[in-house]
């Protein structure tokens, strides 16, 4: 299923992000970001499905704790989009 | 047992902290260290607590919630991340060893000692704005002091701070969970505290606050974050947070301080300076008894210092020990603060209360004290 992967540098900050998003009725999960993805090392991303992600890069989008970067993933590939 | 000497340990929890502590160690794992329900359930006990003791003590940013092994370790990031070799530092004369030992250990400090006669806030208040200038690195004030229950003027001492500019760090080791602490109305620095003292938490628990400077890490290594990189990560909580989290303690921390909350820290406060007063009260009309104390309850806590006449304070201490009587007794860690008072010759002894005490172990410990100290001669 066609999601983003909206990447943060901590499992608190992603978390935050989820919290943010839950209380603006996003559905989403938190994961660990896939390895190939994360030039950093160990990071946690937000994931939403595609269908949400407008409203949820609105919301997101300057907010703080500010995320590092995005993908979207599709059929196991990934994207980075530039924010 | 009559316990009386909370200001080290509240030696009685909540039920609640026994259950949080088992639950954690039974259903959570490692926290930012893989993507399974007993590490998620970890990371969800991390980030209410973080929320939970944030909204209690001032802090909007969870991730400036930090949890150490302990008030000292807080106070050892606080103070090595503002105070370097040659640093002005001002601090108060009741300040704990966690803070004098730590600043000794610096070399060239112009350690400029705020002292002021106990109880008198206004003295300090003076004090604080006499030695606090433009040259100042840093300002350490205890919130209260653990020997004597002296509740110092921390906002006043944070508005000088504000008004010159000058980060201070606040010790709340004696009144988290007693008296209002709040790093953003303070504008500190940091503040640290124990879980173990009036939050009820378990021993080997305690919590940063942080506000607006680049903390220093005291310890470096795995955080589960940026680990590719061999700098520690620069956003909190994780930059102080090296290594693996006491789950359990932080579980048994939330569940005291909501057992805080429950109550409110006001109605703690009251309950404890009722002990404290009937204590007093009773010392002072007994000649062979000395205390450190005033019935002025913005200026005490529930804690008490006294000494028996013509008695060391540790040997009355070891006899109320032989008792089942628990109070400290010498210098409680607290050379300075002595000093400061005029006790360090011969030390005091301890009383201080949490929630669980009753005024029938007051009276306790009166008797057992009206058995051991020995008449005035004369």
């Amino acid at each position: 299923m066609n999601h983003y992967l909206i990447v943060y540098r901590s499992i608190t900050q992603a978390q935050l992000a989820g919290r943010a998003l839950d209380r603006a009725g996003i559905g989403h999960q938190i994961q660990r970001t896939p390895a190939g993805l994360t030039e950093r090392g160990c990071s946690y991303s937000v994931r939403v499905p595609e269908r949400y992600g407008r409203q949820a890069l609105e919301l997101l989008q300057g907010a703080r704790p500010a995320f590092y970067t995005i993908f979207k993933g599709s059929g196991g590939s990934y994207a980075e989009l530039v924010p | 047992m009559i316990y009386f000497d909370a200001s080290a340990t509240t030696l009685q929890k909540p039920s609640a902290v026994r259950r949080a502590v088992e639950e954690a160690l039974c259903h959570m794992s490692s926290p930012g260290r893989g993507g399974y329900p007993s590490t998620r359930r970890a990371e969800e006990l991390l980030l209410t607590a973080r929320t939970e003791l944030g909204e209690m003590f001032g802090v909007s940013d969870p991730q400036r919630v930090v949890f150490t092994s302990n008030a000292t370790h807080g106070l050892n990031i606080a103070i090595r991340t503002l105070v370097h070799d040659g640093s002005q530092v001002v601090i108060s004369g009741y300040e704990h060893n966690a803070v004098t030992r730590t600043l000794h250990a610096f070399r060239d400090l112009d350690l400029r000692v705020a002292d002021g006669p106990l109880f008198d806030s206004a003295a300090m208040v003076h004090r604080f704005r006499e030695l606090i200038g433009p040259e100042t690195d840093c300002v350490i004030c205890t919130h209260v002091s653990n020997v004597f229950g002296f509740v110092l003027p921390v906002e006043a001492v944070a508005a000088i701070c504000r008004e010159r500019g000058v980060p201070l760090i606040v010790d709340a080791s004696q009144s988290a969970g007693t008296l209002p602490v709040d790093l953003e109305d303070w504008g500190a620095a940091f503040v640290a505290m124990p879980g173990h003292k009036g939050l009820y938490g378990p021993q080997g628990t305690g919590i940063l606050l942080c506000g607006g400077e680049t903390a220093a890490p005291l310890l470096y290594g795995g955080t589960g974050s940026s680990s590719k990189e061999q700098d520690m990560p620069d956003i909190l909580p994780d930059r102080l947070e090296a290594g693996t989290h006491d789950l359990p303690g932080v579980a048994g921390l939330l569940a005291g301080a909501r057992f805080v909350r429950s109550i409110g820290t006001g109605r703690i406060r009251e309950h404890a300076v009722v002990l404290k007063e009937q204590l007093l009260r009773a010392l002072e009309r007994d000649r062979r008894f000395i205390p450190y104390g005033t019935h002025d309850p913005q200026a005490q806590v529930g804690v008490l210092s006294f000494q028996a006449a013509g008695m060391d304070s540790e040997v009355l201490g070891e006899a109320l020990a032989a008792r089942n009587i628990a109070l400290r007794a010498g210098f409680h860690c607290a050379p300075l603060a002595h000093r400061t008072a005029g006790t360090i010759d011969r030390g005091t002894v301890r009383f201080s209360v949490s929630a669980f005490n009753l005024g029938g172990e007051v009276a306790g410990l009166l008797s057992a004290l009206n058995e051991i100290v020995p008449p005035l001669r004369g």
